[in-house]
This record gives structure tokens, sequence and C-alpha cells, in this order.
């Protein structure tokens, strides 16, 4: 008796292992699919908002779509514009051009400091998506709405005025040799997201906290999926530039970016 | 000869041979004594389940964070194929196409490029402290300055606040002043611990901390020299600009009222 209600016992937890073994099987089969849907959702977004239109009335001589020369053209009217749209306002804005390899610091359309980036890694769906879509959503500034970061924006001391005379002490000239790690991501109405990362040159300290930041985005982003998996709704993807420079830089760029701040983009 | 070395091989293999045995044995006991003994298996049992369930929870967290995007990057591929290649060049209407962009295009570079001045302007860097004067589109003069320290100072009843930084964007020279008199506001009898005067009270003017020249950026921010000249390149102002005496005389003679100076 005792022995046939043990077999049972095992039995039943051999069943309930299968069924959560299936159920974590279809869970993950539903996040993989969920998520690789979500570039190719969001490249057929580009091709319809920002591909070309045929006017109605007139010729085009559609084939010029594929000439080198009308590509290069195209890429940099957009980055034109974008620079001149952004140039409207008086606050600090960032290009970057990326054939280049530099960022450059804008106010007003002046640029004001130019930064070299060591390397970068674009989102494949620009490379993928329609290359005439791909200029013109690149022909409006970014915006950003939010940002994370490894650093304050703005490094507040707070200090209480002394009483009296007696009270007062002079201020300490600031530590300048405090080690900061720094790395940035900003994120944008548009749905783009432009990460800058501090450039580790072998120091594993940095590479370490580089790491965790990014380990935090990731479970961000999985959280993010998951709760697009609850509500079955197919997650947004967010195509994204990865730039990586020298700490000081990285910390030039996002301390003087406004918090709705621009930038914009050229490949 | 040929004899010796045989034998002489025989004998390495045979004691190659005696050692693995050695081994193997060593190693059946082994596994033996830990499936005899319950405590050792036990504890190798738990071992062994501890770093499955490691690698289990590692290989989830990869699967999801580091897998899946890469995936994700992977699938984002469609049939389109960007297609670099020349067409026909000598087509009217393509001709016609491309000039009128060229011309589009150099229409922007030029709109774009009438944003930075022809005359001189100064770009303050309040991140790191540096300051480039520039002439004719060319830097012409860069060094050291100190702006704001990004204190928060609150009087003890906590009543009034200021927090001293530079502001950012857009400026143009508004007034320039030779040998400046600083008029001390509030704030600097309070972070002392000093009992505010009045205003316009004998107290508040005081001649030479300010150096030879100041220009004024509005809402009370200036550029101007400075005493503490030790602290140039770190942020320790309360809001304006500070230079040591010789590149101030510089920008004091470069600028004039009007000139643009952009701070970053």
């Amino acid at each position: 008796m005792e022995l046939q209600n043990q077999n049972r016992i095992v039995k039943k937890s051999n069943v309930t292992i299968k069924i959560s073994a299936i159920i974590a099987v279809l869970f993950t089969a539903y996040f993989v699919i969920l998520s690789i849907i979500a570039p190719s959702k969001k490249i057929a977004y580009i091709n319809k908002e920002f591909g070309y239109k045929k006017p109605e009335k007139g010729a085009y001589y559609d084939s010029i779509f594929f000439d080198s020369t009308f590509i290069t053209l195209n890429r940099e009217k957009s980055f034109y514009q974008a620079r001149i749209a952004m140039a409207t306002s008086d606050s600090v804005s960032l290009s970057v051009n990326l054939p280049d390899s530099s960022a450059i610091l804008e106010i007003n359309g002046v640029p004001v400091y130019n930064i070299k980036i060591i390397r970068a890694r674009i989102s494949k769906v620009f490379a993928n998506s329609d290359e005439y879509a791909v200029s013109s959503m690149l022909s409006t500034p970014f915006n950003i709405i939010h940002d994370y970061s490894t650093i304050k924006k703005e490094p507040v001391v707070h200090k209480v005025a002394p009483r009296d005379t007696t009270e007062y002490k002079p201020d300490a000239p600031p530590d300048t040799s405090k080690t900061e790690y720094v790395n940035v991501i900003f994120e944008t109405r548009e749905g783009v997201r432009l990460h800058i990362f501090q450039e580790t040159n072998g120091n594993s300290s940095a590479f370490f906290h580089r790491c965790i930041f990014d380990l935090n985005d990731r479970f961000r982003n999985a959280f993010y999926i998951l709760k697009c998996m609850v509500n079955f709704k197919t997650p947004d993807y967010h195509p994204y530039i990865k730039l990586y420079i020298p700490a000081r830089e990285a910390r030039i760029i996002y301390r003087a970016l406004p918090q709705k701040g621009q930038f914009a983009i050229f490949r | 000869m040929s004899d010796d070395i045989s034998n002489k091989n025989q004998k390495e293999n045979k004691g190659r041979s005696f050692a693995e045995s050695e081994l193997v044995q060593l190693i059946t006991g082994f596994v033996k004594a830990i499936i005899s003994n319950k405590i050792v298996r036990r504890t190798f049992l738990n071992v062994f389940k501890g770093i499955a369930i490691i690698i289990s929870i590692a290989a989830f967290f990869g699967f999801y964070l580091y897998l899946t995007p890469f995936l994700q990057d992977a699938g984002s591929k469609t049939d389109y194929k960007p297609v670099t290649y020349r067409i026909n060049t000598n087509n009217r209407e393509y001709k016609r196409q491309i000039s009128a962009l060229k011309s589009e295009v150099s229409l922007l570079e030029r709109k774009y490029r009438s944003f930075t001045p022809g005359q001189s302007f100064l770009v303050i860097n309040t991140t790191g402290n540096r300051f480039y004067l520039y002439r004719n589109k060319k830097i012409i003069r860069e060094g050291f300055c100190s702006s704001g320290s990004y204190t928060r100072l609150v009087t003890p009843e906590g009543s009034r606040e200021w927090v001293f930084k530079t502001p950012k964007g857009k400026f143009w020279i508004q007034e320039k002043i030779v040998k400046p008199l600083w008029v001390k506001p509030d704030w600097a009898f309070i972070e002392e611990g000093l009992p505010v005067p009045p205003p316009g009270d004998e107290s508040r003017y005081e001649r030479g901390v300010l150096g030879d020249y100041a220009m004024s950026l509005g809402n009370g921010y200036l550029i101007h020299g400075t005493i503490y000249k030790r602290l140039l390149g770190m942020p320790v102002t309360h809001g304006c600009i500070r230079l040591n005496d010789e590149d101030l005389e510089i920008i004091f003679n470069t600028l004039s009222i009007g000139s643009k100076v952009y701070i970053f």
C-alpha cells in the first residue's frame, strides 16, 4: 500500500515536471517569436511611414533609388536637414557622423566640440530597411525623452550656509582624481536608442561596470517584452546606435546635452 | 643495438601501462568509496545538483538576455537588398534629378555653414573647464578656465537657496568692463556666515577680485579674472567664468560687444 502511494507521488511529480517543462518551452518559444517579429515589424513600419510615395502626376525615374550617387547625396541631404532643424534651438545638440567616426556637439548650428568615436555598432534595422525610408527618417533629429546613466547629469553638492563666521569653513578644491565610469543610454520619442559607452582600453574595472550597466539594460528590455507578452502585444523594437568613446568625452556629451536634447545621425 | 632499443621501448610501454592501470584503479576505488559511503555520496550529489542549478540559471538568463537580442538583430533581415551600382547616367531624367539633388545639398550645406559666425567667438566647455577662442572659424587660443561648482547653497533656516552653475547654450557679450567692481550679492555674505547688508551698502563693493577686465553675458553672469589662479581648470565658481590674466586680456581685446559665447 505504502509502495503504491509512493509510486503515485513519483508519477504525479513526474507529470508536474513534464507540464512545467512544456509550459517553459512554450513560453520561451513565444518570447523568442515575439522578439524576432519585433524588428521585422519595425522595418515594415519605417518602410511604410518614411518610404518614397510616388507622385500622382509627373514621371519619376524610379531606378535612381538604387544609384550610389543618389544614395550618397540623399544621405547628406538628410543629415544637413536634421542639423539645420537642430540649429533652430539655442541649446546643445549632438551630430553623429558614423563614416567619419566623429560626434560633434553643436549649439545653434555651430560645431563647438569634436569627439573621435573609437568604434560604433548600429542596429541592422538601419541597413535592412528601405534606403530612402531610412534617409527620410534620419532627416529629422531624434528627441531625447529619457536617459539611463552611471553618472549624474548635474553633480550638485548640497551645502548648508554657516550661521556665523565661527562656523565658516572655506571650500576645499574639488577632488578631480575620483574615477567615474561613464555609460549612457538615451531613449528617444522616435524609438531609436543611442548608447554611449566608455571605451575600456583593457581596464577590467571599467569593463565590469560597462557589463553591469549593459546587463541592467538587457533586464529592462526582457521585462518590457514580458510585459508585452502578458498583454498579447508585439513589443516595439528599438533600433540602436552604440558608440564607444573615451570616458572624458562621454561625460562631456552627457553633461552638455540638455534633458530633452536632440541628436542627428549620418551613416 | 636495435634489440636494445626495442627492449627499452617495451620496458617504457610496460611502465606506462602499469601507471595507467594504477590510475584507473585509483579512480575506480575513489568512485567505489563515494558510492559506498552514504555521506560522501550525498555531498557529491548535492554539489552536482548545485552546479547544475547554477548552470541552468545562467543558461536561462543567457538565453533571455543575450541570445534573444542576438536573434532579434539577426532576424531583422528583409528581402530588401541595398543595391549600390551606377545606372544609366546618360539618362536625361537621371541627370536632372541628380543635379537637382546636388544643388539642394549644396544649398543646405551653405545654410548650415552660415550658422558659424565669421567674426570672433568664444566656446566654453564647463565639464572640462576649458575655453576655445575662435577667429575666422579657427581656434586662435585655448586654455583652462573655471566654471560653476554645482553647489546648492541653502540658508540655515532653509528659506533661501542658490545653485551655482554656469548656464549652457548661446550667449553674447552684452557689456565690456575695464577694472570691474564686484557688487557682492546676498549669497556672498550668507556663504561666509556674515550678516547680509542692505543694498548699496559699502561692504557690498569689492575692487580687484574680478581681475582687470570683465565681460557680461547677462543675468549677472560674467567672464572675468581671478585671484585663485591655482583653481583654474576646476569647477569652483558661483556661475561666472574665470580666466587667467593673460587669456582674459586676449579674449577681452578679441571679442566685441555682440560677439557670441557658446557654453556647453
